[in-house]
């Protein structure tokens, strides 16, 4: 799953601890979520959609449209 | 029965999502004591058994030191519920493993003992076992995400 969370965060100047207490997870979760090697929930998802004021597909984005 | 309800209510804590660092006290401070009470109680145990009680409060005495470790068992499922989604995962994984290879390695071994006459060894080693085998897992599982 690819996001655009390291360039929200920077555009919101939030350190990734910042980030992680907002979201009440783990500085390394935020870090996972950050590189790509988690993906999210979709409460979890919700939530960073909503710290962001974007919707969730303007934030995360499938590795591929293959269905 | 009213104790099996107090245990579920103490693992049904539904607190929410919280950042690690405002948790990690209480559980350390839980487990720490679950941990504590244990070592008085075994110790009282052996000190107890060695003095050849009756033989109606043998069996009681000598089960005592499981008492505190329930309480370390919960305080460990009680740390789990307030983990975040990926270290659930990631506990989830190593308590997976640990099962299984736990699973595994003490049938194998009980064919050894039954069939090629190798040495019993006691039940008790199930326990250290698993907890190698879920460090051992939740340590590599950590390391897929880091």
């Amino acid at each position: 799953m690819k996001n655009r969370l390291r360039v929200l965060r920077a555009e919101h100047s939030l350190s990734q601890a910042d980030l992680a207490n907002r979201l009440g997870i783990a500085r390394q979760t935020a870090n996972a979520l950050e590189t790509g090697k988690y993906a999210p929930s979709l409460p979890l998802a919700f939530k960073i959609a909503k710290l962001f004021d974007r919707p969730i597909e303007a934030i995360f984005e499938p590795e591929s449209e293959d269905r | 029965m009213s104790l099996i309800a107090y245990f579920m209510s103490m693992i049904n804590d539904t607190t929410d999502p919280q950042p690690p660092a405002s948790f990690a006290r209480r559980y350390y401070i839980e487990l720490g004591s679950a941990m504590a009470a244990y070592g008085v109680v075994l110790i009282a145990s052996v000190s107890l058994l060695q003095r050849h009680p009756d033989p109606h409060w043998v069996a009681p005495i000598a089960i005592a030191p499981a008492i505190p470790a329930c309480f370390a068992l919960l305080a460990i499922l009680r740390h789990l519920q307030r983990l975040d989604e990926l270290h659930q995962r990631i506990m989830l994984d190593a308590c997976a493993f640990a099962a299984g290879s736990v699973a595994i390695i003490t049938f194998a071994y009980g064919f050894l003992e039954d069939n090629a006459g190798y040495p019993h060894v006691s039940l008790i080693f199930v326990l250290p076992l698993t907890a190698l085998m879920f460090g051992l897992a939740a340590a590599l599982a950590a390391r897929r995400y880091a």
